[in-house]
C-alpha cells in the first residue's frame, strides 16, 4: 500500500511537468488554434542554454530568468518561421513546419552539445524528506512549486492586466478583438512567447531529475500531448488534474508491468480520448456550421 | 493516343529500365539500393494516400512498416510461411491495424489526427520492444528469406519480385485513385460536409483510404524484413517517419511519380551525405533552384516575401554547412529539416508536381478526351407531379435558449418551386439544415412521400433522395468541375473494389462522365468541365453546386441562397437554370433574398420570421401581406422623422468602393459620406452589401479598389486594429461580444487603445465606465457576469457600450436589431436616439428601414453593391424604390 502511495506521489509530481508543457500548448491554441509539435525540442534547447549559463558561472537564481527569456525568444522564432505563414494561408501547414523546426533544433543540439546526458546542477537539495511514510525530495517539491508559480503568474497576467484581457479577447473572438484595436498577430506572438517561456521553465525544473540531453524531452513531450488532448486543448486547469492522474498512473504501470511500458498508459489514454471525447474531458463541444 | 504513348510509355520505360539494370551492372551494392528503392516506392505510395489524398499529416506510417515487417518475419520464423502468404500476412496486418486506428482517428482533423498517429507509432515501438517473448525485443529478430514457389530467391530475383510488386501497386493505385474511390478521398478532404450530403459516406471512405495506405505500408514492411533479414524496433521510430514525410512532400503529393522520386531521394540520401563533394554539389543545386524559383516569384509579387526569402536562406545555410562542416553524417537531421523546410515553403506541390506541369506543357500532352454528353432525359428523367412530397409537422430546433426554428409546419407539393424567405436570422437556413440532416430537430416530424425522414444524418437523408446546395459554397475545390459532379453521381458505380483495382471500371467511369457532362450542360458549364472548381468564377461555382446536387437525381432539391453574391447577369442565368430544373419536374425548396428571383420562379412562398411561419401563398400575395412588410421593413405605427440640418465637414467619405469575398464581388462602386455629428442610415435588402461595406470601413475586409477617407486620411489599406486606433468604433453584426469575459472586461477592452496596458487602467477608465453604466443601468447590475450569459438585448447594449468606451469619432452600428424581439428593438432605438442627442456621429446599417429612417438625419439605399437612392428620411419614406429594394 505504502509503495503504491509512494509511486503515485512521485509520479504525480512528474505529471505536473507534463501539465505545465500542456499548459503551454493551451496558450497558443487559444489564440491561433495551432500548437508547436516541436515543443519538446524547445524544452530541451532551453535546458541546454540554461546549463550553458550555469557553466559560465551565472548563479542559479539569475540563470532561471535568463533561461526563461531565451525560451520566450525561441517561442517567437517558432511563430515567425513555422506558424505565421500557415496561419495567413489558413492551412494546417504549421503541423509539418513545427515538426521540421523541431528536427533542426534536435540536430543542432546534438552537434553543439553532444549526444551525451549532462547533469544539471541545482542548489536545491535532493535528499529525501519523509511525510507520513512517503519520501519526497526538495527537488521534486521545487517542480511542483515552479509549475504552480509559472501557471499562477500567467493566469494573473491574463486576468489582471489589460494585455491579458486582450489575450482572452483574441481567444474568444479574433475579429471582434481587432475591432477593439487589439492586434491579433501580436497577441499570437505573445502567446508563442509565453508558451516558449513555459517550455523553458519545464526544462529547467525537470533537468535536475532527468539530466540534460538531446533526447531528454522526446518521451516527455508525448505525455504532454496526451495530457493536453485528454484534458482538452481549451480546458484551463483541467491539465493539472489530468497531469497528476497520468503521472501517477504511468509510475504505477512501470512498477507493476515493467519500466518499458512506462509510456503506454499516456498513449493509450490519448488515443481513447481522441476516439471518445475529441474535445477532451474538460473541453467544450463545438457546433458544426455551414 | 499521344497521351497514352507519352504517359504510359514513360511508366513502361522506367520499369523496364529498372528491371534491366541488374543484368547490366553486377554490383551487389547497386542491387541493394534498387531493391530498397522498390520497397520505399510501395511504402510512399501508401503514405501518399493519407498525406496527399486525405490531406492529413500522418505520423504513423513508420509503425505500419514495422508491424508489417514483424508480421512477415514472425510468420516465416514461427509458422514457416512461404513468401507470398507471408507478404499477404504483412499486408493484412497493416490493413487491419490501419483500419482499427482509423476508427478513433476518423472524427479527427489536422493536429488531432497527427497526434493520434504519433501516439500509435510510439505505442507500436514500445510494444515491439517489450514483447520480448515474441519479438526478441531490442536484441533484434533474425528473419530468413522464405521460398517463393519452392525456389530460393537470390538478391537479383528478390529485386525483381519487389519491382513486380511495385508495378502491381502502381497499376492498382492508378486505377483506384482515378476511380470514384479516389475522387471520394479528395472530396472528403476538401469538404466532409458536402461529401456526406452527396451520399458518399465520409466514414467508410476515410477508413478505407487509411487502411489501404497502411496495408501498403505493411506490404513494404514484409519486403523490408525479407530484404534485410534482421529487424529491430528502433528502426521504425520517429526519425524514419520524418524521412518518409520528406520523401512524399519533396517528391510531390498526390502523384505516383512523386512517390517514386521521393523514394529515390530517400535511398540516395545516405550516400549523398557520406560523400562530401557530392553533397556540396547537391546543396549548390538546391540553392540554384531556390534562387530561380525566388526570382520568378519576386517578379510576380514585386516584393520579397517570406515565401521567397525563406527557401533561399535555408538553402544558403545548407551550402554554408556543406562547406564548413566535416561530418555531414552527424548533421543528417538538420539537413533533412532544411530541405523539407524550403520545399514546404517554396515548392508546396513538390518536385514532381512542378515538373509534371512543365512536362505536360512542354510535350503538349493532350487531355484525356471526354465522351459525348448523355441525353438529359436519361440522366434526369422527367418527374411527374406527385402531390404532397415533403411534410413538416411542428418542427423545432433550439440552440441553448435560442429558438432558431420554433414550430414550423409546412407542406411542399411535388413539382413546385417552393420559396422560403424571411429576414436575416429568421431561421431559414436552420430549417433546411434540419431537413437535410445536418442538425437533428429538437422536436417535430419530417416526412418525405409520407415516410419518416432520417434525422441528423446528412448521409442518410441524402440516400433518402434529398440533395442540397450550401449558402457558403462547399465545393471540392481541388477537383475539376466534371469530377465534382461525378462524385455525386447516384447509382453510377456498381463495380466492386477488386474489379476497380484491376481496371475493369472503365466503362462505368465513361458513363458517369457522360452523365455528368449532361448536367454541366444544363447549368451552362460544359465548356469548363476540366477547370478546377476553385479556379471557376464565383457565379460558375454556384451553378456547379446545383449541377452536383442534381447528379443525386433527387426527389427534392434544396437550394440555399443560390443567388447570394451573384452579379446581375448571373442572377438572370440562375433564373434560367431554375426554370430548366422545373421543366424536369424536380421539386425544389429555394431559400433566397433576391426577391426578383423569388417572384420570377417560385410557385409558392413560405415566409419565416423568428423561427415561425408568418405567411404563405403565391409570391404576389405574400409581397403585399402587411406582416411580411413589417418583418422586412420594421413595424412602426406613427411615422415621425427627426432629421436635422447637417454640418458641412465630412468625417467619413467613401469613394467608388469595390470589394468582395474571393471570386464574388459584393460592392460594385459604393460612394457616400457621413458628416460630423450626424446619424446616417444605410439601408437595403439582405445581400445588398451593407455589412460588407461596414467590414471594409473598419478594416476587416480589404477593398479591391476605391477609397475610404477618415477625416481626409486614406485608411482602406490599414488593418482593423490600426483603424480602431484612429477613432472608428465598429459594433459588428451579430454583436460579437467576448462571451467568456465579464461585462466590465468587455467594456474595458472597448477602450483598449487609450488605456495603460498593465496597471491603473481601471482607474483611468472609471469615468467612461460610469457614463456607459448611466446609459445602460442593466449592464451595471451584471458587470461581473460573463457576457455570454446575457440576453440578446443586453448583449446588444453591451456591444454599443463597448463601442462608446473608445470615445470614438464615429460609431458603425451594424444591424443592432437583428434577432431581437420587437419590444427590445424599440429599446435599442431609444438608445440610438439618445446617442444622437448626445451628438455622436453614427453610421447605422439596419434591415428595419422604417425604424432606421426615423432616427436618421440622412439615408442611403444600397442595391446590388452600390447606392441606388439617397436623401433625407422624409424623401425616402415616400420613395417606391425603397420598398422595391426589399420586396422586389
Amino acid at each position: 500500500m505504502e509503495v503504491i502511495l509512494q509511486m503515485g506521489v512521485s509520479g504525480a509530481l512528474m505529471g505536473l511537468v507534463y501539465a505545465l508543457i500542456a499548459y503551454g500548448f493551451q496558450l497558443t491554441f487559444a489564440t491561433s488554434k495551432s500548437i508547436n509539435f516541436g515543443q519538446g525540442e524547445l524544452v530541451m534547447l532551453s535546458a541546454f542554454i540554461s546549463l550553458t549559463f550555469t557553466n559560465m558561472g551565472i548563479p542559479y537564481w539569475l540563470m532561471v530568468p535568463a533561461g526563461l527569456l531565451c525560451g520566450a525568444l525561441l517561442g517567437l522564432v517558432v511563430e515567425r518561421l513555422a506558424v505565421r505563414l500557415a496561419l495567413e494561408q489558413k492551412s494546417e501547414g504549421w503541423i509539418l513546419m513545427t515538426i521540421i523546426l523541431g528536427l533542426f533544433s534536435f540536430s543542432a543540439a546534438e552537434n553543439i552539445w553532444g549526444r551525451d546526458d549532462h547533469p544539471f546542477p541545482t542548489p536545491i537539495s535532493s535528499d529525501p524528506m519523509h511525510f507520513l511514510g512517503i519520501s519526497v525530495t526538495a527537488v521534486e517539491l521545487s517542480v511542483a512549486i515552479g509549475v504552480f508559480a509559472v501557471m499562477g503568474m500567467i493566469e494573473l497576467f491574463k486576468r489582471k492586466t489589460l494585455w491579458g484581457k486582450a489575450f482572452e479577447a483574441v481567444s474568444a473572438d479574433r475579429d471582434a478583438a481587432e475591432l477593439m484595436g487589439i492586434s491579433a498577430r501580436r497577441t499570437i506572438m505573445l502567446s508563442y512567447g509565453l508558451s516558449g517561456m513555459v517550455a523553458a521553465m519545464a526544462g529547467i525544473l525537470v533537468s535536475p531529475i532527468t539530466t540534460v540531453g538531446p533526447t531528454m524531452a522526446s518521451a516527455l513531450i508525448l505525455k504532454a500531448f496526451a495530457v493536453a488532448v485528454v484534458a482538452g486543448l481549451d480546458s484551463g486547469f483541467g491539465v493539472v488534474l489530468i497531469g497528476l492522474f497520468l503521472g501517477a498512473l504511468e509510475s504505477l504501470a512501470s512498477f507493476y508491468i515493467g519500466s518499458g511500458w512506462r509510456e503506454a498508459p499516456g498513449l493509450i489514454l490519448l488515443i481513447l480520448a481522441l476516439a471518445m471525447k475529441p474535445n477532451g474531458v474538460f473541453g467544450k463541444a463545438s457546433i458544426r456550421k455551414v | 493516343m499521344k497521351r497514352i504513348l507519352l504517359v504510359n510509355g514513360a511508366e513502361l520505360i522506367a520499369f523496364i529500365l529498372l528491371a534491366c539494370i541488374p543484368l547490366a551492372v553486377s554490383n551487389s551494392y547497386v542491387l541493394g539500393l534498387l531493391t530498397l528503392l522498390a520497397i520505399y516506392g510501395i511504402l510512399l505510395i501508401g503514405l501518399d494516400v493519407s498525406v496527399g489524398y486525405l490531406g492529413q499529416v500522418n505520423l504513423g506510417h513508420a509503425a505500419f512498416l514495422g508491424l508489417g515487417a514483424y508480421a512477415g518475419g514472425l510468420c516465416v520464423m514461427v509458422f514457416g510461411f512461404s513468401m507470398l502468404p507471408a507478404l499477404l500476412a504483412s499486408l493484412l496486418v497493416g490493413f487491419v491495424f490501419g483500419g482499427l486506428l482509423a476508427f478513433p482517428a476518423l472524427r479527427l482533423e489536422g493536429p488531432q489526427f497527427a497526434l493520434a498517429t504519433l501516439s500509435f507509432s510510439a505505442l507500436t515501438a514500445t510494444t515491439l520492444n517489450e514483447l520480448e517473448s515474441i519479438t526478441q525485443g531490442a536484441q533484434g529478430l533474425q528473419v530468413d528469406r522464405p521460398l517463393l514457389f519452392g525456389l530460393h530467391l537470390g538478391p537479383q530475383a528478390f529485386f525483381w519480385l519487389c519491382l513486380v510488386l511495385l508495378a502491381f501497386t502502381w497499376i492498382a493505385m492508378k486505377n483506384l485513385l482515378s476511380s470514384h474511390w479516389g475522387r471520394a478521398f479528395e472530396a472528403l478532404r476538401d469538404s466532409p460536409i458536402a461529401t456526406d450530403a452527396m451520399g458518399v459516406g465520409v466514414f467508410r471512405h476515410k477508413v478505407a483510404a487509411f487502411a489501404l495506405g497502411s496495408g501498403l505500408g505493411g506490404l513494404a514492411g514484409g519486403l523490408y524484413a525479407f530484404n534485410f533479414q534482421f529487424l529491430q524496433p528502433s528502426s521504425f521510430v520517429y526519425e524514419l517517419m520524418v524521412i518518409l514525410l520528406l520523401g512524399v512532400v519533396l517528391g510531390g503529393r498526390k502523384s505516383l511519380w512523386g512517390a517514386f522520386v521521393g523514394a529515390c531521394l530517400i535511398v540516395l540520401l545516405p550516400n549523398l551525405l557520406s560523400n562530401r563533394s557530392l553533397f556540396q554539389a547537391f546543396s549548390f543545386i538546391g540553392l540554384f533552384i531556390a534562387l530561380v524559383a525566388g526570382t520568378i516569384n519576386i517578379r510576380k509579387q514585386r516584393r520579397i516575401s517570406f515565401q521567397v526569402a525563406a527557401p533561399i536562406v535555408s538553402m544558403a545555410l545548407l551550402v554554408a554547412g556543406s562547406l564548413l562542416v566535416q561530418n555531414t553524417e552527424d548533421w543528417r537531421k538538420a539537413i533533412f529539416a532544411l530541405m523539407l523546410f524550403s520545399v514546404v515553403v517554396g515548392l508546396p506541390e513538390g518536385l514532381m508536381g512542378f515538373a509534371e506541369k512543365q512536362l505536360t506543357r512542354l510535350f503538349k500532352v493532350p487531355a484525356r478526351p471526354l465522351p459525348d454528353a448523355t441525353e438529359l432525359e436519361a440522366v434526369l428523367p422527367k418527374q411527374e407531379d406527385t402531390g404532397l412530397l415533403l411534410e413538416l409537422i411542428d418542427v423545432k430546433r433550439h440552440f441553448g435558449g435560442i429558438k432558431a426554428v420554433d414550430g414550423v409546419s409546412m407542406q411542399v407539393q411535388g413539382g413546385h418551386i417552393h420559396g422560403l424567405i424571411g429576414p436575416n436570422g429568421s431561421g431559414k437556413s436552420t430549417l433546411v439544415n434540419v431537413i437535410s440532416g445536418l442538425y437533428a430537430p429538437s422536436a417535430g416530424q419530417l416526412r418525405l412521400h409520407g415516410e419518416e425522414l432520417p434525422k441528423g444524418s446528412l448521409f442518410k437523408v441524402s440516400q433518402a433522395g434529398i440533395a442540397r446546395t450550401f449558402q457558403n459554397l462547399q465545393l471540392f475545390a481541388e477537383l475539376s468541375a466534371l469530377e465534382n459532379v461525378m462524385v455525386a453521381c447516384a447509382g453510377a458505380y456498381k463495380k466492386s473494389l477488386p474489379l476497380v483495382l484491376l481496371g475493369f471500371a472503365y466503362a462505368e467511369e465513361k458513363r458517369a462522365q457522360a452523365d455528368s457532362l449532361a448536367l454541366l450542360e444544363l447549368v451552362g458549364l460544359a465548356g469548363d468541365a476540366r477547370t478546377k472548381a476553385k479556379d471557376l468564377p464565383y457565379g460558375a461555382q454556384r451553378f456547379l453546386e446545383i449541377a452536383r446536387a442534381l447528379a443525386r437525381k433527387p426527389k427534392l432539391l434544396i437550394l440555399d441562397e443560390p443567388a447570394a453574391g451573384l452579379a446581375h447577369p448571373d442572377v438572370l442565368k440562375l433564373n434560367e437554370i431554375v426554370h430548366r430544373i422545373r421543366a424536369r419536374g424536380i421539386t425544389t425548396i429555394l431559400i433566397e433574398h433576391h426577391m426578383s428571383v423569388v417572384n420570377e420562379v417560385c410557385d409558392f412562398v413560405t415566409v419565416l420570421d423568428e423561427g415561425k411561419i408568418i405567411a404563405q401563398g403565391l409570391p404576389d400575395e405574400v409581397k403585399r401581406n402587411p406582416r411580411v412588410i413589417a418583418a422586412y421593413l420594421g413595424d412602426s405605427k406613427e411615422s415621425s422623422y427627426s432629421s436635422r440640418k447637417l454640418g458641412e465637414t465630412p468625417l467619413l467619405r467613401v469613394e467608388d468602393l469595390h470589394a468582395g469575398y474571393g471570386a464574388s464581388e459584393v460592392l460594385t462602386g459604393t460612394s457616400f459620406e457621413v458628416r460630423a455629428g450626424s446619424v446616417v442610415a444605410l439601408i437595403g435588402a439582405n445581400g445588398a452589401g451593407k455589412t460588407t461595406t461596414m467590414r471594409v470601413l473598419s478594416g476587416m475586409l480589404k477593398p479591391t479598389s476605391g477609397k475610404v477617407l477618415l477625416e481626409g486620411k486614406e485608411v482602406q489599406q490599414l488593418d482593423a486594429s490600426k483603424i480602431a486606433c484612429l477613432g472608428l468604433a465598429h459594433s459588428p453584426e451579430g454583436r460579437k461580444i467576448f462571451a467568456p469575459l465579464s461585462v466590465e472586461d468587455n467594456l474595458l477592452l472597448g477602450a483598449y487603445t487609450r488605456l495603460p496596458k498593465v496597471f491603473g487602467f481601471r482607474t483611468k477608465a472609471s469615468i467612461d465606465l460610469e457614463k456607459v453604466y448611466a446609459l445602460f443601468p442593466r449592464l451595471f447590475e451584471r458587470r461581473k457576469q460573463a457576457a455570454g450569459t446575457l440576453s440578446g438585448g443586453e448583449q446588444q447594449m453591451l456591444a454599443i457600450g463597448r463601442a462608446l468606451m473608445a470615445n470614438p469619432k464615429i460609431i458603425l452600428l451594424d444591424e443592432p436589431s437583428m434577432g431581437l424581439a420587437p419590444v427590445i428593438v424599440q429599446e435599442v432605438f431609444v438608445i440610438i436616439k439618445k446617442l444622437k442627442e448626445a451628438g455622436i456621429t453614427l453610421l447605422l446599417v439596419e434591415q428595419f428601414a422604417k425604424s432606421a429612417l426615423e432616427v436618421a438625419d440622412y439615408a442611403y439605399v444600397l442595391e446590388h453593391g452600390r447606392i441606388a437612392v439617397e436623401g433625407t428620411p422624409e424623401e425616402l419614406a415616400k420613395n417606391e424604390r425603397v420598398l422595391a429594394a426589399y420586396l422586389g
